[in-house]
């Protein structure tokens, strides 16, 4: 049906005809109409040659229609329902013309007929009312009810039949309606893009209907880039996602409740629940080794410079994302589409009634998993077994009773219950010619780890008018504020992640590295108190805790830090302003040709605070306390950036259909301008005076310095959309980008696309087949398109001076400048091809859905630094298009909507995979490998041939246990001692070297997959929401000090697991806890630490129940649902770690590395819904 | 007709809209945060800065230099526990896919890039012509410096004599023989001794003199044994060493950068600039805490035994060239040379690297006086250098007792500075006096003393990116 596409345009018509057409008649109903008026009109007379020879008594309507079919090759077109009514006809025709016929036919029918071109539209005559008949006035009860959306909202226009009677009436603006039934009538209710419902009258109580959105039914829109498509004409891969299954899960980002909800879209929270961290999301597959593999956001028709613009939407406020996957729908987003586009749409108004909502929950967040580490008595028996082993001594405290140290559990000391709360107000509403949604939020989530918290106030105000009956006119405005308080937390002990750095002043003041304080937790004795007698932070090394071994030594190391004093002192702080606006003007010049002007505008005004007081002990200040606070370890900066970007986009879009043709063109102009600055403020290292500030203002050698940023695109665009009855469907696209970021001789690039699909359920020949197969739906569809990836940072092609290289003469400092990088003027961007072919398969009228898509994607001039001979002097290397990529996999997804009894189920599931292949690195035939975590160098590795993320490492063996073992096994290089690992020599070359290095496990999911169900039962609904990943590897990086590592804690599983000197004939896992091999815990990877990081998780559950009518109407409230949610309920998993989801890096090079990664919370909340 | 003109408006808007997005400009951005190098070289202030940008790579060269000097050789080691990081320089167990050989490597070849810069690009910038030559030959004499380094350490190396803007040009270069690379360093010193001035100003201590110039040509005829080009060059810049020479205690240390010893030397400075030394933490022993210098020490190039027994008795050079730190029993000798006591962090040392000083050029004259068979003359300059050092004349010597007398005093009066591997091997005694010192000291984890030793590999990277570079012998 092609309705979607004209409702729109006909609207404007509608209005201005309103006085002579019944004022209930629905919008769309008359779209309908209008259509097949404009058809007639297209299609001038009737041309009805062929005659119809038919004879038959108390035969079905399909009979006869097929006979016709038959004799006059004319098609028929019809909703199944609306030929439910239709009573068994007694026909004789011979060689009657098709007027005739179908006059016959449809005699005393409910049902009317239109002829166009070769096609016969069968439609349900208008509903009229009956004059009411006095004599039955007795028999009736009036029945009152209301209709309403599957959200609560009243549906105004809903039609309300008696069921085998003529009589109906449709619901006014509050969804209310008044029917005069006999019980035991049935009334059909039923609403465009809704499934229609039956519903019993057993009494005189008011009726609550609930309808539901028919699940990838012909009607369901999606939004593709500049426009929406109705998804049965769609011939490219197109995933929608309904905003209620984004706002209803407690999160803080709209990305993390993405997660299983899409096919081929991965999404994954590698910092767990640190409050206000956007996870990874990449659509199909990794398509860049370097630069970003993240999506474009496009908001409301705008294009977003950066993700976290994306991230700050509210959940509540988005009414739908929709991910364009395959290249052939997202180039026409050309140079920025190369991973996958996700489309965010927000609620906007309704005509009707101010309508307002409140909603909020509460919910208490905890860690759903602690790692098994030693107590205070396994600890000790355990390192007095080490330092036995190691010849060391032991602090002299250990052999008192245990009872006199303390038995700390670090692990419950950093994390803490932590409340989340969320608050949302909005109202939307409007009159005939104006609309509007306006939504405030609030949201405040204390992480678990203490020290971390988020807080974020959005609001939004969308407002749509119809200027005239051709000119629309829409403005959007989304100011928001977000607050967030990190912690380090990725990395090791002494040195988190890059990403978690205290941000310094760039060439003047260095980054500042903070412990890691959940690595420096798990590795902490139980026996160190938090505190000292005095109030100060205990730390291991302070010889005043007694564990001493000599007048000058001391036990534990001296850089490992008590993660309580880091978590409650050190501060880096993010607070962010954005507004994102946008205003259109829309102008109807003729009949299905409109002109569109789209401005939008973002402002962000980003400030970061760090710092570290005088009393944090921290690596460069390793005595500060609070009773010694020392100005040398202070750290203060504050960073302030400021960016604004706007974009000017306009668009012309004929939409018409000629006959049985139909035909979307667009075409686009496009500007987007970005500017950015930074402006950096610290002070020098050692130069701070005082401790009343904690900002660079407590030194008199502040420093500063300044960073800019600023990109254009400039862009042309093109598409066709073509469907010939709606069975064969065609698309193609060409977009010409122009950016600023590339080379002064590749500033531009073109990307075509097209798609084709064919709707087998439409051909005449099969569709019979396809009906005793219950089959409602067959499409067929494939395309090809290429995009681009533009995130290769801006002027990377030129080289520039660096005016740092100064030099003192004498002692007079003269400042110099040297050139810095090659310039490479050819720099462009990463292409992208793609081919995607897909099955769509409906039954049982789309009851269940199917979809299965095969995709392969060439990564193409990937951007890699060159290497150039160091003759060249002052760069070594150089930014080129070289690499390059394939991604190959496929997608599943199934739908089901029953009605089991009185329950309504829904359910999708969706599985998709896929695998990574490097197929050049433009010369070599490998990079340099990286390490995965301090100290386990060369774990990933990527070469050309293989997938990426492989995880390399030994394979152990054994251990060494004799003399004779040592003559039996190769050694490393260096030789080997009884106790070590016998490590697998794979070369076969009698020695162990990096060589000996093989693929351990693979960092990259080969399988993702989500499970959603919901449930409903009269005022009652529930939802599950699964999703996991399955063949996956993750390198357990805490491992590396938590066995064997010298005096620090460890876990049980450890425990008389080593060699022993003592016990030497003892089967064991691991070496001796002093190996000095070259292939150790500490030095070395090996399997033992690549753990399977297959999970499935619970992400959702939520428990809901609505208020019923009668309740409702005594507090004058519209709608009232109260529902408990569980947020990450159960996970199911073989890791040993926190979460199998933590990923160090988000590189996709390097996935899979746990280290010190905020584990991922079990949220558990109470929230309520209100309308009134 | 209202309507009529709002199309007309919407129309026009479009037709904007369309030529807007075709202009070129939208998308040519000029980059607000950099300084693109092209069109940078314009003026007289701009080659100024890209002299001292070429000057300020000096340091990272000069704060290791002593890694790839001394190293190799019985003057200094690197502590065990250090031996990380520069343990194969000491060892001799330096392989072509080393990294500090890569280092070596592209450092040089950097700075001497910042010099072709210059060269190639000052000519059309308008200054005085003076000012213009003396640029000129500030740049040749660094360049020259350079490739007397890389000439050393590696034999044939690529002379890379102009800026290299294309990849394909980077390609073009091979090695070219030892004889043709002195060659180029000879004539660019000799073009910079004719135009250097002899003497700066404070504001300018640091940038080579004449004699600078001519004393490193000295140097570099006395590594290609033309001795009698030598002594004559080396003669006119003994002449200008001031007399009575500066006290040896005034050459080294805080305090004493530019004095009057010096010829030239790399400038560091401390400040919290990022633009000091290194060198001297990595010198103290790391046992020693903060007894020696304000941070902890690095021990990558403590001194020997055998260099401390090298001294004669009563050398007043002695006490300040070496020193002895005791960890329990376990002795240190460590360098008192570079000690900066009060050095607030690793990096902010601030006494200067001599590169070249009176000290050296006398003694390399007295040498080439001796090899012209100038005997009873090179011992007037061997002894002007035992006179300051506190020691008795050496007289009545045979050439060859001159020789040895000679080469024992270049030993002691220039330890630490970056000379001794250089010099073994130019004396030819690199095998058996590093056999020698092995077998007496029991060395474990050194490699065999090979000829080969007597030069680095040429990088790995370097050859596996342009196969056309050929390795030394030895590393193949």
């Amino acid at each position: 049906m092609k309705f979607e596409y004209h409702c729109k345009l006909t609207l404007p018509l509608a209005r201005q005809r309103k006085g002579v057409l019944p004022k209930t008649l629905l919008a769309m109903k008359l779209a309908i109409v209008l259509l097949f008026i404009s058809a007639l009109h297209a299609n001038g007379k009737v041309t009805a040659q062929q005659t119809v020879t038919f004879s038959g008594r108390s035969v079905s309507l399909q009979t006869v229609f097929s006979a016709i079919k038959k004799q006059t090759n004319f098609t028929f077109f019809y909703r199944k329902d609306d030929l439910k009514d239709a009573r068994p006809v007694t026909v004789e025709l011979k060689n009657a013309n098709l007027q005739t016929a179908l006059d016959a036919a449809l005699k005393d029918q409910p049902l009317d007929f239109k002829i166009q071109g070769r096609t016969i539209f069968i439609t349900r005559k208008p509903v009229t009312k009956p004059a009411p008949e006095k004599a039955e006035v007795s028999q009736f009860v009036p029945i009152k009810g209301i209709v309403r959306d599957s959200t609560g909202t009243p549906l105004a226009g809903a039609s309300v039949n008696i069921k085998g009677s003529s009589k109906g009436t449709t619901t006014n603006s509050a969804g209310q309606f008044t029917i005069d039934a006999n019980p035991g009538d049935v009334l059909v209710i039923s609403y465009v893009g809704l499934e229609t419902r039956e519903i019993k009258i057993t009494g005189t109580d008011v009726i609550e209907i609930a309808m539901r959105a028919l699940q990838s039914d012909l009607s369901d829109i999606v939004i593709i880039g500049y426009g929406r498509q109705s998804q049965a004409t769609v011939s490219t891969a197109v995933s929608r996602v309904d905003g209620r299954k984004i706002g209803m899960q407690p999160v803080a980002t709209p990305g993390e409740a993405l997660a299983g909800l899409a096919a081929g879209v991965q999404v994954q929270s590698n910092q767990g629940a640190k409050p206000g961290e956007a996870p990874v999301i990449r659509v199909r597959g990794v398509g860049s080794l370097s630069s970003s593999t993240e999506p474009l956001y496009v908001v409301d028709g705008y294009p977003l410079q950066t993700s976290e613009a994306f991230s700050i939407i509210n959940p509540s406020d988005i009414e739908s994302i929709n991910v364009l996957k395959d290249a052939a729908a997202s180039a026409i987003y050309g140079s920025r589409a190369a991973n996958g586009v996700v489309i965010v749409t927000t609620k906007r108004g309704h005509r009707g009634k101010t309508e307002f909502t409140a909603s909020g929950y509460y919910g208490l967040q905890t860690v759903n998993k602690y790692i098994d580490l030693l107590n205070r008595d396994q600890y000790l028996g355990y390192s007095k077994t080490q330092s036995r082993i190691r010849g060391v001594p032991y602090p002299a405290v250990f052999d008192r009773a245990p009872d006199s140290l303390p038995d700390v559990d670090w692990q419950r000391e950093i994390f803490r219950t932590a409340p989340l709360y969320s608050m949302n107000i909005g109202a939307t509403g409007g009159s005939e010619n104006m609309r509007y949604n306006a939504s405030f939020g609030y949201y405040n989530q204390k992480g678990v780890l203490i020290g971390t918290e988020f807080t974020r106030i959005n609001s939004r105000f969308n407002m749509d008018a119809d200027l005239s009956s051709k000119l629309k006119f829409g403005v959007s405005i989304s100011p928001s504020y977000t607050d967030q308080y990190k912690q380090g937390t990725s990395g090791q002990f002494n040195t988190v992640a890059p990403v978690d750095q205290l941000t310094g002043v760039p060439g003047l003041v260095a980054n500042r590295n903070v412990p890691s304080p959940l690595n420096s937790a798990m590795m902490l004795a139980p026996i160190i108190p938090v505190y000292k007698d005095n109030g100060d932070f205990a730390q291991p090394y302070d010889r005043a805790l007694g564990y001493t071994t000599s007048a000058t030594s001391v036990f534990f190391q001296s850089n490992l830090i008590n993660p309580v004093s880091i978590l409650t002192q050190v501060v880096n702080r993010s607070r962010a302003f954005r507004t994102l606006g946008n205003a259109f003007l829309e102008y109807s010049i003729l009949d299905g040709l409109k002109l569109r002007t789209f401005f939008g505008a973002t402002l962000e005004n980003e400030r970061n605070n760090a710092s570290i007081p005088a009393t944090a002990t921290t690596d460069q200040s390793p005595t500060a306390s609070f009773s010694n606070p020392l100005l040398n370890g202070i750290f203060a900066s504050e960073n302030v950036r400021n960016s604004f970007d706007w974009v000017w986009e306009n668009t012309a879009t004929y939409d018409k259909s000629f006959g049985e043709h139909h035909l979307n063109l667009l075409a686009l102009y496009s500007a987007q301008r970005f500017t950015s600055t930074i402006n950096y403020t610290g002070a020098l290292a050692g130069t701070y005076v005082t401790t009343s500030v904690q900002n660079p203002l407590a030194s008199p050698s502040r420093v500063g310095t300044v960073g800019y940023d600023d990109n254009a695109f400039v862009s042309v665009a093109g598409r066709i959309t073509y469907d010939f009855k709606r069975k064969y469907l065609l698309t193609a696209a060409i977009r010409r980008d122009g950016s600023s970021r590339f080379g002064p001789e590749n500033k531009y690039a073109v990307f075509p696309s097209f798609s084709a699909g064919w709707r087998l359920n439409e051909e005449p020949w099969i569709a019979g087949l396809l009906q005793k197969a219950s089959i409602n739906e067959f499409k067929i569809r494939g395309g090809y398109g290429e995009t681009g990836n533009a995130n290769i940072g801006s002027f990377t092609y030129l080289n520039s001076m660096n005016i740092t290289s100064n030099y003192a003469f004498g002692n007079n400092r003269q400042f110099g400048a040297t050139p810095t990088g090659f310039p490479n003027y050819l720099l462009t961007w990463e292409k992208n091809s793609q081919t995607s072919v897909g099955v769509d398969l409906g039954f049982m009228e789309n009851r269940i859905t199917f979809s299965v898509d095969y995709f392969r994607r060439i990564s193409d001039g990937m951007l890699l630094s060159k290497d150039l001979p160091a003759i060249v002097g002052y760069a070594t290397r150089y930014q080129s298009n070289l690499g390059k990529l394939r991604n190959n996999g496929f997608e599943f997804s199934l739908g089901t909507d029953f009605n089991l009894g009185e329950v309504r189920w829904n359910a999708n599931l969706n599985l998709s995979s896929y695998r990574t292949k490097v197929l050049d690195l433009g010369g070599p035939a490998s990079l340099a490998p990286s390490g995965s975590v301090f100290g386990w160098n060369n774990s990933y590795q990527v070469k050309v041939g293989d997938p990426l993320s492989l995880i390399y490492g030994y394979t152990v063996i054994g251990v060494f246990k004799n003399d004779q073992d040592l003559a039996n096994h190769p050694q490393t290089t260096a030789g080997n001692k009884v106790g070590d690992w016998i490590v697998k020599d794979l070369n076969n070359d009698k020695k162990i070297d990096v060589n000996d290095m093989g693929v351990l496990g693979n960092g990259l999911p080969d399988y993702i997959y989500g499970f959603t169900n919901s449930f409903q039962y009269k005022s009652f609904d529930l939802s599950i929401l699964i999703q996991g990943v399955a063949g996956v590897n993750i390198i357990n990086g805490n491992m590396r000090q938590l066995i064997g590592g010298q005096h620090q804690n460890s876990i049980t599983s450890y425990l008389n697991n080593f060699f022993d000197p003592e016990t030497p004939n003892r089967d064991v896992k691991y070496p001796r806890p002093n190996s000095t091999s070259a292939v150790n815990p500490q030095n070395a990877l090996v399997q033992y630490h690549v753990e399977n990081g297959s999970y499935l998780r619970f992400r959702n559950i939520t428990l809901g129940y609505r208020v019923p009518q009668v309740v409702l109407k005594r507090i004058a409230l519209r709608s009232v649902r109260f529902y408990i949610t569980a947020q990450n309920p159960f996970l199911i998993t073989k890791y040993t770690g926190y979460n199998p989801e933590a990923s160090v890096s988000t590189s996709p090079t390097n996935a899979g590395t746990d280290q010190g990664t905020y584990p991922a919370a079990r949220t558990v909340g109470v929230g309520v819904n209100i309308g009134f | 007709m209202k309507k009529l003109l709002f199309i007309r408006y919407i129309i026009l808007f479009f037709v904007i809209s369309a030529n807007f997005s075709c202009s070129k400009d939208f998308v040519n951005l000029t980059p607000e945060g950099l300084i693109p190098v092209d069109g940078y070289y314009h003026d007289e202030l701009s080659i100024k800065n890209a002299l001292t940008g070429m000057y300020g790579s000096l340091r990272t060269i000069y704060n290791n230099h002593w890694a790839y000097s001394e190293l190799p050789s019985d003057n200094t080691m690197t502590y065990p526990s250090s031996e990380a990081f520069w343990g194969e320089m000491d060892k001799y167990t330096w392989v072509s896919t080393s990294t500090r050989i890569q280092e070596a490597w592209s450092r040089h070849y950097t700075t001497i890039s910042l010099s072709n810069i210059i060269l190639d690009r000052i000519d059309p910038v308008p200054m005085q012509q003076t000012n213009k030559d003396r640029y000129i030959a500030e740049a040749k004499f660094v360049r020259a410096l350079m490739y007397f380094n890389l000439v050393r350490m590696f034999g044939d190396v690529p002379l890379v004599l102009n800026e290299i803007t294309t990849e394909a040009q980077a390609y073009s270069y091979n090695r070219e023989p030892i004889a043709r690379v002195y060659a180029q360093i000879e004539k660019d010193l000799t073009e910079a001794a004719a135009v250097l001035p002899t003497s700066y100003t404070s504001a300018d201590f640091g940038r080579p003199t004449q004699n600078a110039a001519k004393g490193l040509l000295g140097k570099v005829y006395m590594f290609q044994k033309k001795f009698t080009e030598a002594e004559t060059i080396l003669a006119q810049v003994v002449a200008a060493a001031p007399s009575p020479l500066v006290p040896f205690d005034k050459i080294f240390g805080p305090g004493n950068d530019n004095n009057g010893d010096i010829l030239f030397s790399v400038q560091y400075i401390t400040g919290g600039f990022g633009e000091g030394n290194i060198f001297a933490r990595e010198f103290v022993p790391q046992p020693s805490g903060t007894t020696i210098i304000g941070v902890s020490g690095s021990s990558y190039n403590v001194g020997g035994v055998d260099l401390y027994d090298a001294f004669e008795p009563g050398d007043a050079r002695k006490p300040i060239s070496i020193d002895i730190f005791m960890d329990g029993s376990l002795p240190y000798y460590y360098t008192r040379k570079f000690l900066y006591p009060t050095v607030p962090a690793g990096n902010e040392g601030d006494n200067d690297w001599p590169v070249l000083r009176f000290g050296d050029v006398i003694l390399l004259y007295a040498e080439a006086l001796n090899e012209n068979h100038k005997t009873n003359e090179a011992l007037v300059q061997l002894n002007r250098i035992r006179t300051r050092a506190g020691l008795p004349d050496k007289t009545g010597l045979s050439e060859q007792d001159a020789r040895t007398a000679i080469y024992n005093e270049r030993r002691v009066e220039l330890c630490f500075e970056g000379e001794r591997w250089f010099d073994l091997v130019r004396w030819n005694i690199f095998i058996p006096t590093m056999q020698a010192f092995k077998t007496k000291y029991n060395v474990t984890g050194m490699g065999n003393i090979e000829e080969r030793l007597k030069v680095f590999p040429i990088p790995s990277r370097e050859r596996a990116l342009n196969p056309n570079l050929t390795q030394n012998t030895g590393y193949e």
